[in-house]
């Protein structure tokens, strides 16, 4: 990996490059996982800061995008044992998690609409669908992220595919 | 249209979601002032002293009613992670302290999820107070009022890190408690030096009180340890976890033995010299696990294996102090090191001696035709979150592991 033994302003830039690449990517499975835009951006924020502990430290990253994506769905998986644990309806009473799950209107008039088309379907239909359709990954990279075989993703795939169809009447 | 095609156009309407231009700006640097305190230690230590935020006109106005605590999370939260981030650096005294204390950790025990990840955040979070009270004691600025609250705050975390570490144990998992505590130890052990020298040279003394609180914590962690260990029964999991500790006290020496050599140019040769002797101590522990190992001593093995990742997470600490705060300290030699390597191979209990290794090897003798009390987990990832024991995550597969936090 090209982070070995890089001195830090080495390291800062392939940092910062990372972010600015696949910064909107890792925001964008954040809020299929967990539908408030304040709350994804903070933990996007808190990917990359881990994954800025392993550049550091000089730790093997074979595929960056994929590391992130998976800090990612085990910080998600993290929240929905908290959310879990905690009553949710607690926490927003004291304003943890705001209620608000609308981002910035200009940027997601489209996103929205796709949302609220989507929204009654599993999360699991709805991240295999982004990652595929949007990010364009491979159900073996998809796979890897979620900790699932291959087959299992390009099922559950073709599976969503079908049920957006009917939803869109094609 | 295919339909493939028409559902694929409608999905890609998903990308136009993006961050927003300021939280993208704000969010970049953010991690760049992150990036800068956590900096590549060993090299360019840049989580130097030079960086560590100095004191400014407001932190008189700072010391500080307690109705200003909720007054700067509020702030916090309105202004945004901006202020949480550059608060990383902060220490007591300092404006952004209380962000740090009361808005950032809490965050990121937000995040810790399970017994085992809070063990290991308030494990961190004890390295993290050592760490601001040696900034203070560089500056000559660890009073007394200094010293009782950083005693209070490392016994607060240390606490609960056994807290948890009880409830992983009560579910069998003697492993990662165990990689916990060893890892801590060391952690405790080193801080104690590096703070004694400066508490002689800079801090007039002050701090004292806080170093024998210190070290008396570390007493406490090793004798944690030496009754979790003497619990264990079943010598069937303690082969499987004598085995498990020894590969990670490896990995813990590899990446040690690497920061030493980066470290080398950066030390002076007598400190250095130091470092590389404390280092030398936990290869031969690990040499002393691996003859129990073939020997089948397993017990003795595994005591060997933390005491080989707790001297070796002590010199790991000891490098990055130095290098960050630029003083050359004697490493503390008052551990209990040699305790336990008197762990012979020949697995014979020992009597009449108030050492860990007297209670875990007759453990290990008691326990050779017992049947299974315990579900020790030997496989799972114990690795701890410091720079020393994250050493093992080589692999993808492993680092995957150990990102589910």
């Amino acid at each position: 990996m090209h982070s070995r033994y890089m001195d830090q302003d080495s390291k800062e830039k392939v940092f910062i490059q990372s972010f600015s690449e696949y910064g909107d990517a890792i925001f964008r499975f954040c809020m299929v996982k967990v539908s408030n835009s304040e709350l994804a951006e903070d933990m996007t924020q808190e990917v990359f800061t881990r994954y800025w502990q392993y550049l550091r430290d000089d730790k093997t990253m074979t595929n960056t995008r994929s590391f992130l994506y998976t800090i990612a769905n085990n910080m998600a998986k993290d929240w929905y044992k908290k959310k879990k644990a905690d009553s949710l309806d607690e926490k927003m009473e004291s304003g943890v998690v705001p209620k608000d799950i609308s981002a910035d209107p200009e940027t997601t008039a489209e996103y929205q609409e796709v949302l609220g088309l989507i929204e009654d379907m599993e999360e699991k239909d709805k991240e295999v669908l982004l990652l595929t359709y949007v990010e364009e990954l491979a159900p073996k990279d998809i796979a890897e992220i979620l900790g699932e075989t291959a087959n299992t993703i390009s099922v559950r795939l073709n599976r969503a595919t079908k049920r957006l169809q009917q939803k869109l009447g094609v | 249209m295919n339909k493939d095609v028409k559902t694929k156009e409608y999905l890609k309407k998903m990308g136009s979601l993006k961050l927003s231009e300021s939280s993208r700006s704000r969010i970049k640097n953010n991690l760049l002032a992150y990036a800068r305190f956590h900096g590549v230690r060993a090299r360019g230590d840049s989580r130097s002293m030079k960086q560590v935020p100095q004191r400014t006109s407001l932190l008189n106005a700072f010391k500080q009613p307690k109705s200003m605590t909720a007054a700067i999370i509020a702030v916090t939260l309105v202004v945004g992670g901006g202020t949480s981030y550059a608060a990383e650096g902060a220490v007591p005294g300092d404006f952004l302290y209380t962000v740090k204390t009361e808005v950032n950790e809490n965050v990121k025990s937000a995040f810790a999820i399970g017994n085992e990840a809070e063990a290991k955040l308030q494990a961190r979070l004890v390295e993290e107070r050592l760490e601001e009270a040696e900034a203070l004691a560089a500056r000559g600025e660890l009073t007394a009022g200094a010293s009782a609250d950083m005693s209070s705050r490392i016994k607060a975390h240390h606490n609960e890190a056994e807290e948890h570490n009880a409830q992983v144990e009560a579910k069998g998992d003697f492993e990662s408690s165990a990689a916990v505590r060893s890892s801590l130890e060391g952690v405790l052990r080193a801080h104690a030096g590096v703070l004694t020298d400066l508490n002689a040279r800079v801090s007039g003394n002050n701090g004292s009180s806080l170093i024998n609180d210190i070290r008396t914590y570390a007493d406490a962690t090793a004798r944690a340890q030496t009754q979790a260990t003497a619990t264990i029964k079943t010598s069937a999991d303690m082969q499987a976890m004598a085995e498990a500790t020894v590969e990670r006290a490896e990995t813990v020496i590899t990446q040690v033995e690497s920061k030493l050599t980066r470290a080398k140019a950066r030390l002076s040769a007598e400190a250095h010299a130091r470092a590389e002797a404390k280092f030398n101590e936990a290869v031969s522990a690990l040499a002393e696990a691996n003859a129990s190992l073939r020997t089948e001593a397993y017990r003795v093995a595994y005591s060997a294996a933390h005491t080989a990742i707790r001297i070796a997470s002590e010199a790991g600490t000891v490098i990055d102090s130095l290098l960050r705060i630029q003083v050359d300290v004697p490493l503390d030699t008052d551990t209990i090191l040699d305790v336990d390597m008197d762990t012979s191979a020949d697995n014979e209990a020992q009597t009449g001696s108030d050492t860990r290794t007297e209670s875990t090897e007759s453990a290990d003798e008691n326990s050779d035709n017992s049947s299974t009390d315990v579900e020790g987990d030997a496989t799972s990832d114990t690795s701890v979150d410091t720079d020393v024991i994250d050493a093992e995550t080589e692999t993808d597969a492993s680092l995957r592991s150990e990102l589910n936090l």
